[in-house]
């Protein structure tokens, strides 16, 4: 249901897209009070995690944020436990805090994250869910795609083997890697899912793009809590949405953040796995 | 209820027995060429400067002392006709008009008292002459009511291919959209390319803005009456069209002469033939079937039958596809109790309908959704004398929805099947409404709909510990209703007034009063409905709607009725107008009434109108000023904003000119300011996506819209010597080819193939739809 389905089903009612036109247009820029965006992920993996506060930019700016360096960033359990995050320099982007410690999130606990800024306190509280693991990967040869590829050599799709329990409540979202980097159809695409929809058996669902021989291929499974797939499912809208015209009016996704802050605090089991496309 | 309406019947007939030493004089008028039955005739005693007009069913009555009078019959684009009666006795008289000038393209009516703007007491109200739209310009050469409607004044538009329209700063699903007098729930085709609407089977259409009579409800802001022709009931006939996207073909013919006739008449649109010639894997297609039988009886019994089916079906490739349509059935009687009382019984059903589908061995799935009513409506006019008429009634409908049902199609689907509970509700209303003449010039139109909604079983009703907490809902209880059992009901009393006053014989001032109560609404959060929408009764969670309108108006006819002005302005305040929480998720949501949002709306305007109704240049220009706000708990951070569909200026212009026999043309210009619209005051990074920040909602305005179309018809001269007629429009639309915004939505920076070019930068793109677009229609009528 977003903008591209839209676009797509007026364009090829009115003559196969010859008639409708996309084109830029220049948004009268207002200035806005910057605002802070606090981005924090906390898995089970025993490591150090990271927090990111940065500041929003202009809508046409040239950096896509504006690091923040002087925060005071900590993340708390309810099991009493404390870790303190100190600012990394020469990270890309910029604005980055790992925790001092070495640490992995535990199922079933809280964690809090609190950021002070500027005599501001933001903070962000989620919990630790587990997730369902990945059974396999499988690879398939697509005929179709072979005789007429989008991109030349790309005709292999990846195919996903999973168990959901049907007994539980959970959400999930997913995240592909082409060897090493990140991987999506679309810019704007997020992968998320709510198991109210899903059956016991996921029996090699494809995922997304096609794949040439010797590509490595990792997909990502980190469990969400309602809120936590709430927020992506937001963004989601928000990334995808049209203006408001069919869809709704694009809105700030409901983030678990206080104090007005944007982004999110996700706290998220994760599992993965691998595969090289082979013949 | 219907002891209620028996102990009025009751009521009613002993004022008839009082009035004995009256005659009453009744009949129908109809069209002589075709036998259709004429609306808004008007019937004038001159020796006592009294009269009526025929009612929507083409009857009158007349209650006049014993006595000879000599009565005139006249409408718009008839030729008048004067009788002699000798009112000694209740008399019958039906009379046949005949059209003034006899056209050669299709016999259509326009028929309303000459000057109806001026005496009629019913304000803000537009009839649409569907003649007039078949001869302006229209987007792929399709003659569409809607898209007239749209140029009405009060009424804007949210973009172009759009069907749906806002009244008086109503939203889109406040219109009551009735095909013989039955709802139709979304009135598009291609995604409001084209309305559902076939102008061939067309006969009348009006669009109640304000004053809205008493024996209509249900909906806040308008009703869209659609009234289909009863079938030529004097010789067999028909007409075709081959247009640029759709063909259609009608046949209407006598049952039995001037007893009983019937129309059946089709339109299928034909891209995907085109598409599939041009090897293409995407398709789609509409079409529409009207059908209408009739049986004249006698005066007193008269029986009707009509449907609408209409479906659309698209698909893309093998893998997905949809489709949604519109079914309505109308069973009519009229019947007169008495000379001086007239009965329309109907039996309506309408029912809507989408699905979806995916064909994929692991992602397959269907998804259907409903929604079916079925109505009995009792509507009578009471002639109780020339200065007095009253109509009442009663209507109960009962309504299904089935917002959403879910099943894997394969194996090995992902999916598991899943159907939301269903809800139910019925509806009651009971009216009545005095039309009554004080003066020669001070009439007045008082009336009363009693509306009593029922939210019913079977169902199981949570409680929440917030109920509008959509982030983490927490039900805490749950209570279980069976059949029929009632949950939650709402009565609401809907006080209608209308008065007119005659200044002189060419201009009057008017004023009215409504209260409208909604109890079904769509569940939608963009500014133009899709048929993938569904619709909720109100219930524990969604309280009635409930809208009030105050309009004044002043209205003139100048040169004898050749010119008709009017300038009118309103002010509607609505109360619990049905919002939904920002970021609310509206399909397949469990928890639905957490995303329920009810706030206020208000709105106020003033409309001018001048219209030339006669002569070889005939048209209208329509200027209107409004703006509309809402207010709403929870949304856009409890501010009050514009609404989505508020437009400040706009100005539309439509006319056609008959240079000679063969020559017609015809132009429309549309100028309008930009809608609100959603846009980033900034952004910010997340992870690796560039996202928009938004501070205010609709705090953008679009750019202004404007527009230019022409079209010119050509009938052959030889049509002249031949039984078959034909003839061709030509249509130009968006003559200067202007990019109009339809919507503007944001991207990371990319090339036209949609390849990112810079990852850490914005752009916004606007899209518009229609160039200029060139078609051409060939109609033949035989």
């Amino acid at each position: 249901m977003t903008r591209q389905l839209y676009t797509f089903i007026l364009l090829a009612i009115v003559g196969l897209n010859l008639i409708g036109c996309d084109e830029p247009y220049q948004i009268d820029e207002q200035t806005t009070e910057p605002k802070v965006v606090i981005e924090g992920l906390v898995t089970n993996e025993s490591k150090r995690h990271y927090v990111r506060v940065t500041k929003t930019v202009d809508f046409y700016s040239e950096k896509g944020s504006v690091p923040v360096y002087n925060a005071s960033v900590m993340v708390s359990d309810n099991q009493g436990n404390t870790y303190n995050y100190s600012y990394q320099a020469n990270t890309e982007g910029g604005g980055y805090y790992y925790s001092d410690d070495i640490f992995a999130g535990e199922v079933g606990v809280a964690y809090t994250l609190n950021v002070a800024l500027d005599g501001e306190e933001y903070s962000g509280r989620d919990s630790l869910r587990r997730v369902t693991p990945i059974d396999s990967l499988g690879v398939r040869f697509d005929q179709e795609e072979f005789d007429d590829p989008e991109d030349e050599g790309r005709y292999y799709e990846v195919l996903l083997y999973i168990h959901e329990p049907q007994e539980t409540e959970d959400y999930y979202l997913f995240r592909y890697y082409l060897n090493g980097s990140t991987f999506k159809d679309e810019t704007s695409d997020i992968y998320v899912s709510d198991d109210s929809f899903l059956g016991e058996n996921i029996d090699g669902l494809a995922t997304p793009g096609w794949f040439a021989l010797n590509d490595s291929v990792t997909v990502e499974m980190y469990s969400l809590t309602l809120t936590g797939y709430k927020y992506y499912a937001d963004l989601n809208n928000l990334l995808n949405n049209d203006g408001g015209f069919f869809g709704s009016p694009p809105v700030n996704p409901q983030t678990n953040i206080s104090n007005g802050a944007m982004g999110f605090f996700q706290v998220s089991s994760v599992v993965r796995k691998s595969v090289i496309i082979e013949d | 209820m219907t002891r209620i309406l028996i102990f009025i019947l009751l009521i009613l007939s002993s004022f008839a027995l009082r009035g004995q030493s009256k005659y009453t004089l009744n009949g129908y008028i109809t069209d002589v060429q075709n036998g259709e039955e004429l609306i808004g005739v008007t019937v004038y005693v001159n020796s006592l400067k009294t009269g009526t007009v025929t009612n929507v069913y083409g009857f009158y009555a007349l209650s006049l002392p014993a006595g000879s009078y000599e009565i005139t019959y006249s409408s718009v684009g008839y030729q008048p006709q004067v009788k002699q009666v000798n009112l000694n006795s209740d008399t019958e008289l039906n009379l046949e008009l005949a059209e003034e000038v006899t056209t050669i393209d299709e016999v259509v009516i326009t028929d309303k008292a000459l000057d109806a703007n001026v005496s009629d007491v019913n304000m803000s109200r537009n009839e649409v002459d569907i003649k007039q739209v078949k001869k302006l310009p229209a987007l792929f050469g399709e003659p569409d009511i809607i898209k007239s409607i749209q140029m009405m004044p009060g009424v804007v538009s949210a973009g172009e291919g759009t069907s749906s329209f806002f009244v008086r700063g109503g939203s889109a699903d406040q219109n009551l959209i009735l095909i013989d007098e039955a709802p139709v729930y979304d009135p598009s085709h291609l995604f409001g390319l084209f309305s559902v609407f076939n102008a061939d089977v067309i006969k009348d259409s009006e669009l109640y803005k304000g004053g809205i009579p008493a024996r209509y409800g249900g909906r806040l802001s308008s009703i869209l009456e659609v009234r289909t022709k009863d079938g030529n009931s004097k010789e067999f006939g028909g007409a075709a069209g081959i247009g640029t996207l759709a063909s259609k073909v009608m046949l209407e013919g006598p049952i039995k002469k001037d007893k009983g006739s019937f129309i059946l008449s089709g339109r299928r649109s034909y891209v995907d033939l085109f598409l599939k010639a041009a090897d293409q894997d995407n398709l789609v297609h509409f079409y529409d079937v009207n059908a209408k039988l009739n049986w004249k009886q006698n005066n007193k019994n008269r029986y009707f039958a009509a449907f609408y089916l209409g479906r659309d079906s698209f698909s893309f490739g093998d893998d997905f596809g949809f489709n949604w349509g519109n079914a309505t059935g109308t069973i009519r009687w009229n019947h007169l109790f008495n000379d001086r009382i007239f009965s329309n019984t109907s039996l309506i059903v309408s029912n809507f309908d989408y699905g979806l589908e995916i064909t994929d061995p692991t992602s397959g799935l269907d998804w259907d959704s409903n929604l079916q009513e079925f109505s009995l409506k009792e509507d009578l006019n009471y002639f109780i004398n020339p200065r007095n008429q009253l109509d009442f009634g009663y209507q109960v409908t009962y309504r299904r929805f089935s917002p959403g049902e879910v099943k894997p199609n394969s194996d090995r689907s992902i999916f598991t099947a899943r159907d939301l509970p269903h809800e139910y509700a019925l509806d009651h209303a009971l009216y009545l409404e005095n039309q009554q003449k004080l003066t020669d010039r001070f009439t007045m139109v008082y009336g009363l709909r009693l509306s009593f909604f029922q939210n019913i079983g079977k169902a199981t009703v949570y409680d929440y510990e917030d109920p509008q907490d959509n982030i983490n809902p927490t039900r805490i209880d749950s209570t279980r209703y069976d059949s029929f059992e009632t949950i939650e009901s709402y009565m609401n009393l809907e006080p209608r007034f209308s008065a007119r006053y005659m200044l002189n014989p060419s201009s009057s001032l008017k004023i009215s009063y409504n209260r409208m109560v909604q109890n079904t609404h769509l569940i939608a959060s963009g500014t133009v409905p899709i048929p993938f929408n569904t619709w909720s009764p109100s219930n524990r969670y969604l309280k009635p709607q409930i809208a009030d309108q105050f309009a004044a108006g002043y209205f003139k006819n100048l040169a004898d009725n050749k010119y008709e002005v009017s300038v009118e302005s309103y002010y509607k305040d609505i109360q619990n107008v049905t919002d939904f929480a920002d970021n609310a998720q509206l399909f397949f949501n469990d928890d639905l009434s957490t995303e329920f949002r009810q706030g206020k709306s208000w709105s106020y305007g003033a409309e001018f109108m001048l219209r030339k109704n006669e002569g070889k240049l005939t048209g209208f220009v329509s200027y209107t000023w409004s703006k509309t706000e809402r207010k709403v708990p929870g949304v856009n951070q409890n501010r009050s904003f514009l609404a989505n569909y508020d437009r400040r200026h706009v100005m539309n212009m439509a006319a056609t000119y008959d240079l000679n026999d063969k020559w017609s043309f015809g132009a429309n210009f549309t100028y309008t300011t930009g809608r609100p619209i959603t846009l980033p005051a900034g952004r910010y990074e997340y992870q690796d996506y560039q996202v928009d920040l938004i501070t205010e909602r609709n705090g953008y305005k679009l750019p202004n819209y404007h527009r230019m179309d022409f079209s010119a018809t050509l009938t052959p001269l030889k049509n002249k010597q031949r039984k078959w007629k034909s003839s061709w429009v030509f249509s130009i639309y968006n003559v200067y080819s202007r990019k109009n915004p339809f919507t503007v939505y944001t991207r990371v920076e990319s090339d036209d193939d949609g390849d990112v070019i810079n990852p850490n930068k914005k752009e916004a793109r606007l899209i518009s739809l229609f160039p200029i677009l060139p078609s051409v229609t060939y109609n033949i009528n035989f």
